[in-house]
């Protein structure tokens, strides 16, 4: 195996690569600008403002020298200084001194975050945290959606979530563990018997009248009119349909709503509730199934909306519902497709009333033109009414085109509501805890349950004294006559705040050192998994085998087939590609397109679309263009593809025309790098830059010019603009290697649709700018359109490789990668190059390099 | 003197007890100085009154054009953004002028109250905030040392503008709460005997789970080298601080909270600006101002930091209400369009009524024979610029209250180039708190002679 541990002395002399110390001696082209332009007021002499710049070391790491340096080029690069009256430098000049300031603050920003290639102990993070103890003790999700809520979020390095320097552990947060491991060891061991559920019947014909028997005034009718043909009939025990009251419009429209029940009183607390709807379906003629949709806390945080086939008798069903604030409307509401136009209004009613609009319209058109057709006008309208009055009704009628007597009748007799439930009891986290029953409550037990339950929880076998520690806890707590599961549970607690399971450690001897097989396995798992190893990687890692490089690939393959592979990507994706930021941007209300839905699929789509690199195995080519995109039916609408129908996500083949393919084709990326009203080109370059290529754009000085936005005056295109702003010297030296990347993919609006022509931004109607997606690079490339910049990208391909890779290593090491990983990156990229790009090439090599096997 | 206090406090809560036991009228209308028999029988005696100190961030700076006034001094002609604060313009100072040095661009917010560059690579050194500060000095004699709140909950650290203006002393950035209900039950819900025994015994459950696993941390702090044992010592430093909180909040425990009229917190439209669903911008302001003036109308903190507004994503989004189709951090980058600039001032004058709002309750209570805005140093400020946002000087300050704390209002007081960490020195100084070494980190050299 070429990626084969070499021995440590040879890791010893990769590790030994010095760090860069920044140059001390300021290059002669920048003394000469100082000396030209600055000294004059800031020497020895003047010291302007306190500030002496000839004895300005280029030691950007030491004292506030970076903090100067900073301050010059602020002020030099928004031509602040030199002061107006002075002599100003030339363009080229300006350009390069600020170029140099720009390059060396970046250069120090690297070495100052780096920790030379080290790996500092970390806590876990949240999404860890929660990923541990789900697998741990098959929590329910909606519980640990609680346990989400009260963690602190947590700081972020090198973008990502995972890095020593930013997980702090404070007071708070200790707090917040302290409080997160009471309400786990609550849910997790639990009394013998459930809590006693309330229970509710709704009698569906309670307070329900059937129609007015006299009838009902209806207006242009000179009496009451009879009701005539009814949706339902009310009777003693139930109400009977044969169509629905009434119709919500959208997706919703072939079903109509029967009613709804107020579960204000009963959802006192989130949990499961169990419906049981007592209704009978006379079929006749009907073949398709009768479904009922309901709907909870419509529009509030606290919705929840399915469907169930509805069974003759009793259809039961159990939902998660959360209470929500106390004066929320905790009501559902239930839909039944129904056949929608039974029962119609009158034809003669409906025309009477068409005519009588008409002629109103006639007679106040006519009047307000003063047009001598008035007097006919209002003779018409007088006979209209004259019909009208003579109507008899009825109001409605059954739909004479339908055979009504074929039509499905549902019967609805109740709903009865029972609520909190338990979905088992007891839970499976109390089964796996307690693994031989219930029976048995003594500290012999006590012993057993956590000699199987700390290695999995500290990831590693126990050190002498570890479980006396956690067991003194419960005796002394049954010593003070708590009972036994309270006892469980204080021994619980404490082991979930112990630093041997909220820290992943890799103890003395301090590195560089191979890692020992549990801690392999444990750095493992927490990269592809987010969790703990699970019982399989424990065994070989007990057996000593991890550490073999086959063994370790094997597992490799074996982690990324499984369904929490799923993590890695919602983790490493939902950061690298910011996808835990989509939706934070709001479009304004010009682009009609967007909605909740949208946004959920975009969030959705950039998961999918990366899951299934993964998962295939593809080239991790495919993140800079791929011939095909993961979409489902809304997306399919939004992006103009071939139909795919349904909420679930699929894979479709993607033809030039098609304008996506690749994460720049993510319309979710798109309007995260935009404003909500306008497309952000520069914001785009820079992410462009900064993710696919590892090459960040130095910061703008502080007090820089703007971008401007269109005045009501000039309508530029934001093209225009930059380009107004590029003039400037010290700008362009930055803009004209960032700007193309971003101008690139104007095609792209504020919403990530694709458009020909400008739009956003006061740009209205057909007859706005058309897009120019041209650009040159630096280095003299051109190109025309977007395929033709995704093509120079794919160009760099082995460029966007390394710098993959860099972030991958980033993500799996959970450290800064920095110039003492020179080395490891260099032979994961040249490995993953031979391999054809593969992204499980690129996974395997990372966990096979010498730095991740290596503390 | 201490003792005298404490005679005080008791009286005190007894008084806010009857008021909201019995007769049960929202409290501002018992506490205005029309109820004047009611709101001065369990008064603080003018010698009792506590200082108190609240540090409000407003981000992205305000439209310089539409508030910094033409004219300096105490008859400065009021400009339109400022024009809501007419009632107040003799109980604050306008000034111009000031700057922080580690800002400009959309992280200043970081260093609002370090005076450091607390996030920007890389020379980022992570140093306390003056609250924090502040609180350790003067925090002891109240329930609650110190309130971190803000426009948002968390920390936002490492996601490009931060949430809080409070930093530990070792420099980490410590969470804000932005629940106004939530806020309340904090420092209001009594709780009942049940649950107050529930709390001694999770006091004593958390206490021998913290031996417990200090024992297991200190096994391992055996094990480890000289750099991961830096970090476990954050962990011996929390258990330390979260042992000291329990037993200063075992202190209070059996003392009743203070009993207030409740608030209304019912939810048409949420309250909680959590930034992904529409909110009631004015209604959570306006009960976070409300729940703020009742901590301290209470005593129950005398140390307050509020991110009233996030740099660079605004966080409130209020403007949306009044129809605006810009985006805050949009307007800000207005390039002299009339319309952006013109929604930027009606924007500003919006946050502008909602600061008045807050003077005004705090005036509306009568402390001795003054108020507690005049016992209080209240400061609106920002890390962006009037001139321009993305600028680091010329910031927005305002300086409220403080009368009887011995601060002179000046109207409108030019301080060009002056550090904004003198603005929180002058603070410091009529807190009758020394300002510690290396404060700000050196971004402060004096107080603001002006206003002393």
């Amino acid at each position: 195996m070429k990626l084969a541990m070499r021995s440590i002395s040879a890791l010893l002399t990769v590790l030994a690569v010095a760090l860069p110390t920044a140059k001390a001696a300021v290059p002669p082209q920048v003394k000469t600008f100082l000396s030209q332009h600055c000294y004059s007021c800031h020497d020895a002499k003047k010291a302007k403002a306190g500030l002496r710049l000839d004895e300005l070391s280029a030691d950007f790491l030491q004292g506030k020298n970076a903090d100067v340096w900073k301050e010059v080029l602020d002020r030099v690069a928004t031509g602040e200084m030199p002061p107006k009256k002075e002599k100003r430098p030339g363009a080229v000049e300006a350009k390069a001194f600020v170029s140099w300031i720009n390059g060396e603050l970046l250069n120090a920003e690297k070495v100052a975050r780096s920790t030379g290639g080290r790996n500092l102990m970390r806590r876990l993070n949240r999404s860890e945290y929660l990923h541990t103890l789900r697998d741990l003790l098959a929590l329910d999700d909606n519980f640990l959606e609680h346990i989400e809520a009260e963690l602190p979020s947590d700081g972020k390095a090198e973008g990502f979530d995972r890095v020593s320097t930013a997980l702090f552990l404070d007071q708070t947060q200790l707090e917040k563990y302290l409080l997160a491991a009471q309400m786990i060891s609550r849910a997790a061991i639990v009394e013998p018997q459930a809590q006693t559920a309330q229970r509710e019947v709704f009698e569906w014909e309670s307070g329900r009248k059937g129609p007015p028997e006299k009838g009902r005034t209806i207006i242009g009718a000179g009496k009451p009119i009879p009701f005539g043909a009814a949706k339902n009939e009310v009777k003693a025990d139930g109400v009977e349909y044969i169509q629905g009251e009434s119709y919500t419009g959208g997706p919703e429209r072939e079903f109509a709503m029967i009613g709804n029940v107020a579960l204000n009183k009963l959802v006192a607390q989130d949990g499961y509730y169990r419906f049981r709807i007592r209704a009978k379906v006379d079929n006749r003629s009907r073949t398709v199934p009768n479904r009922i949709r309901y709907v909870y806390g419509e529009k509030l945080p606290i919705e929840v909306r399915g469907e169930v086939v509805l069974q003759q008798g009793v259809t039961e069903f159990t939902l998660f519902l959360k209470a929500g604030d106390p004066d929320m409307q905790r009501r559902i509401v239930l839909s039944w497709n129904d056949t929608p136009q039974a029962v119609i209004v009158n034809p003669a009613l409906a025309k009477l009333r068409r005519e009588r609009a008409n002629a109103i319209g006639a007679v106040e058109q006519a009047k307000r033109a003063k047009s001598p057709d008035l007097a006919s006008a209002q003779s018409t309208l007088d006979a209209v009414n004259k019909a009208f009055d003579a109507f008899n009704g009825p109001e409605n009628v059954f739909n004479p085109e339908m055979d009504i007597a074929k039509l499905p009748r549902l019967f609805m007799d109740a709903v009865e509501v029972e609520g909190p439930v338990q979905k088992d009891w007891p839970p499976a986290s109390h089964k796996r805890i307690f693994f031989a029953g219930d029976t048995r409550a003594d500290e012999s037990y006590a012993r057993e349950i956590f000699t199987k339950l700390l290695p999995r929880m500290y990831r590693r076998p126990l050190d002498a004294g570890e479980i006396e520690r956690v067991l003194r806890v419960v005796s002394q707590a049954m010593k003070s006559k708590q009972p036994f599961r309270e006892a469980m549970r204080l021994g619980l607690e404490t082991a979930l705040c112990s630093p041997a399971f909220l820290y992943l450690q890799e103890p003395l001897p301090v590195g560089p050192r191979a890692l020992n097989d549990f801690e392999l396995a444990t750095r493992l798992s927490y990269f592809l998994w987010s969790s703990f190893p699970d019982d399989e990687l424990f065994l070989i890692a007990a057996k000593r085998q991890l550490t073999q490089p086959a063994v370790l690939a094997a597992q490799v393959k074996r982690m990324l087939a499984d369904k929490r592979a799923r993590r890695f990507t919602e983790d490493f994706a939902g950061q690298w590609l910011d996808v835990r930021d989509f939706g934070n941007i709001q479009p304004a209300k010009e682009y009609k397109n967007y909605d909740k839905e949208l946004e959920t699929a975009q969030r959705e789509e950039a998961f999918a679309f990366f899951g299934e690199i993964v998962a295939r195995d593809l080239p991790i080519t495919a993140l800079l263009d791929s011939d095909f995109a993961m979409v489902n039916e809304r997306l399919a609408k939004h992006y103009g593809l071939d139909a795919v129908s349904g909420a679930e996500f699929h894979r479709v083949a993607l033809k030039p025309g098609n304008n996506r393919g690749g994460v720049l084709g993510l319309s979710g990326l798109m309007t995260l790098l935009a404003d909500g009203t306008r497309t952000l080109p520069i914001r785009r370059g820079a992410w462009v830059l900064t993710k696919l290529f590892n090459d960040p754009p130095g910061n703008p000085p502080a007090n820089a010019g703007e971008i401007q936005p269109n005045t009501s005056g000039a309508k530029l295109t934001v093209r225009e603009r930059l380009e107004k702003h590029r003039t400037e010297e010290t700008c362009a030296s930055c803009h004209a290697k960032l700007d193309p990347f971003g101008l690139a993919l104007e095609n792209y609006d504020a919403i990530g649709e694709w458009r020909t022509r400008a739009n956003g931004e006061n740009f209205k109607g057909g007859n706005t700018p058309p897009i120019n997606a041209a650009g040159e690079f630096m280095d003299g490339r051109k190109f025309n359109s977007l395929p033709e910049y995704k093509s120079a990208l794919l160009a760099d391909k082995e460029k966007f490789a390394r710098a993959f890779t860099q972030q991958l290593m980033t993500y799996a090491l959970a450290r800064p990668v920095g110039y003492t990983d020179h080395t490891a990156v260099e032979a994961v990229t040249a490995a993953l190059k031979r391999d054809g790009f593969k992204m499980q090439s690129l996974l395997t090599a990372i966990v096979l390099s010498e730095p991740f096997r290596s503390k | 003197m201490n003792i005298q206090r404490n005679n005080f406090l008791i009286g005190r809560r007894t008084f806010l007890r009857g008021v909201g036991a019995t007769i049960a009228l929202p409290w501002l209308e018992v506490m205005s100085p029309l109820a004047k028999a009611a709101s001065t029988a369990g008064g603080f005696g003018s010698k009792e009154i506590p200082k108190r100190a609240i540090f409000t961030y407003w981000g992205m700076g305000v439209n310089g054009r539409d508030y910094t006034p033409k004219d300096a001094g105490l008859n400065y002609t009021l400009t339109p953004i400022l024009q809501p604060l007419a009632a107040h313009r003799r109980n604050l100072t306008v000034i111009s002028g000031m700057k922080l040095n580690h800002s400009g661009g959309h992280f200043g917010d970081a260093s609002f109250l370090t005076g450091t560059n607390n996030i920007r690579q890389p020379v980022a050194k992570f140093s306390v905030s003056c609250d924090q500060e502040l609180a350790a000095v003067i925090g002891k004699a109240t329930r609650f040392p110190v309130l971190t709140l803000g426009v948002r909950r968390g920390t936002g650290f490492g996601e490009g503008q931060v949430s809080t203006l409070s930093w530990s002393p070792s420099g980490n950035p410590l969470p804000a709460e932005n629940r106004p209900d939530v806020l309340f039950d904090r420092l209001f819900r009594t709780e009942n005997t049940a649950e107050i025994a529930a709390r001694e015994q999770g006091f004593g459950r958390q206490h021998g789970v913290l031996d417990a696993v200090l024992e297991d941390a200190k096994r391992l702090n055996a094990k480890l080298g000289k750099d991961d044992q830096a970090r476990l010592d954050e962990f011996f430093t929390s258990v330390r601080d979260v042992e000291q909180r329990m037993a200063e909040e075992r202190k209070w425990l059996h003392t009743d909270k203070p009993k207030v009229a409740p608030l209304d917190f019912s939810k048409g439209k949420s309250i909680e600006p959590s930034g992904k669903a529409e909110f009631d911008y004015r209604r959570y302001q306006r009960l976070m101002f409300d729940v703020i003036a009742l901590a301290l109308q209470t005593d129950s903190t005398r140390v307050i930091s509020y991110m009233a507004r996030k740099d660079a994503q605004d966080g409130t989004g209020s403007w949306k209400s009044m129809g605006n189709p810009y985006g805050y951090h949009d307007m800000t980058h207005h390039g002299e369009d009339p319309k952006k600039l013109e929604w930027l001032t009606k924007s500003d004058t919006l946050y502008m009524e909602e600061w008045a709002y807050f003077l005004a309750r705090l005036k509306a209570v009568k402390e001795g024979d003054a108020t507690l805005l005049d016992h209080a140093l209240v400061a609106y400020s920002s890390s962006g610029g009037t001139l321009n946002a993305h600028h680091n000087h010329h910031l927005p300050a305002l300086l409220c209250g403080g009368a009887r704390l011995g601060v002179k209002h000046q109207g409108h007081l030019i301080k060009d180039d002056t550090m904004l960490g003198n603005l929180w020195q002058t603070m410091f100084d009529r807190m009758g708190v020394p300002v510690p070494a290396s404060f700000q980190g050196g971004e402060a050299n004096g107080i603001v002679k002006e206003l002393v």
